[in-house]
């Protein structure tokens, strides 16, 4: 009895290093560790996102043509915003806030990787 | 041999998990020489009944403009949790997305369907521009937008 505990023990131990193992090597290739999101390579976007988009619908209850977003407009979207005031860029261009954030539980990302992510 | 089985079974059961079939699948979106400003874009995920399944990027940092993004707004109701951890900048007019994430085997070939919304201050809101099928059968594919995408490309 005591010689199959053993034996259990020795497989149970091999699986698990294997199955660690195999961890390790996925997060080499770079699906499963967050810092790599820090290698993206978007320049340009800079100043691009933070510009306000109206809707249609909006324009036209505010009286303007229908079908494009005004830009005029602008302002009386932004009574909050939080960086037309000069402090633009505040949007980090390289994807989230910080690379610490976990990825939503929708599953996709298979549970614990983050996708990478370049613009070119 | 009882005990050998019962060790093998909870070596099974933690091995299993760190297993868990998936590959890398690469979604490639090319926007057109609109030649306005950086367009927000959403790509995100339904399944077979078009039932909203997650979100693989938002590009464009702004919470109060994604409500331009009318499908995903609307499937996935817009909350932040929705998209912490894989937002970024807005794409500029002729830039490429490229977004290469882990995703289940199981998830692929079973009618899963991608996504793409867009929307441009000063232009137009696309919800759902581009819906192209999570399968291998598509793979390498360019599909044109109908609004501000060139072109999409999923690739496993």
């Amino acid at each position: 009895m005591t010689r199959h505990f053993l034996v259990g023990a020795a497989l149970l131990l091999s699986a698990t290093t294997a199955g660690l193992a195999i961890t390790a090597a996925a997060r080499e290739s770079g699906f499963l560790t967050p810092n790599r999101h820090a290698q993206s390579t978007i320049s340009k976007a800079a100043g691009e996102g933070d510009r306000p988009i109206l809707l249609a619908s909006e324009s036209r209850k505010n009286g303007h043509h229908a079908g494009r977003i005004a830009k005029r407009d602008r302002h009386h979207d932004d009574d909050d915003d939080d960086d037309e005031d000069g402090s633009r860029g505040m949007i980090l261009q390289n994807g989230p806030a910080s690379s610490a954030t976990p990825v939503p539980g929708s599953g996709l990302f298979n549970g614990n990787s983050r996708p990478k992510v370049q613009v070119q | 041999m009882k005990a050998l089985m019962t060790a093998l079974a909870a070596a099974t059961a933690l091995v299993t998990p760190t297993l868990a079939m998936a590959r890398p699948v690469t979604f490639e979106t090319t926007l057109k020489n609109y030649g306005g400003n950086g367009a927000y874009v959403a790509l995100y995920v339904t399944d077979a009944a078009g039932k909203y399944r997650g979100t693989l990027w938002m590009a464009g940092g702004k919470a109060k403009y994604h409500r331009h993004l009318a499908d995903w707004q609307r499937m996935s109701g817009g909350a932040a949790a929705e998209i912490d951890g894989i937002t970024g900048a807005s794409i500029g007019s002729g830039k490429t997305l490229k977004i290469t994430a882990d995703i289940a085997d199981a998830m692929i070939d079973a009618g899963y369907q991608v996504r793409v919304d867009t929307a441009v201050e000063d232009g137009m809101d696309n919800p759902s521009e581009v819906v192209v099928p999570l399968s291998t059968g598509s793979a390498g594919k360019l599909t044109p937008g109908k609004g501000y995408v060139k072109s999409f490309s999923v690739s496993f």
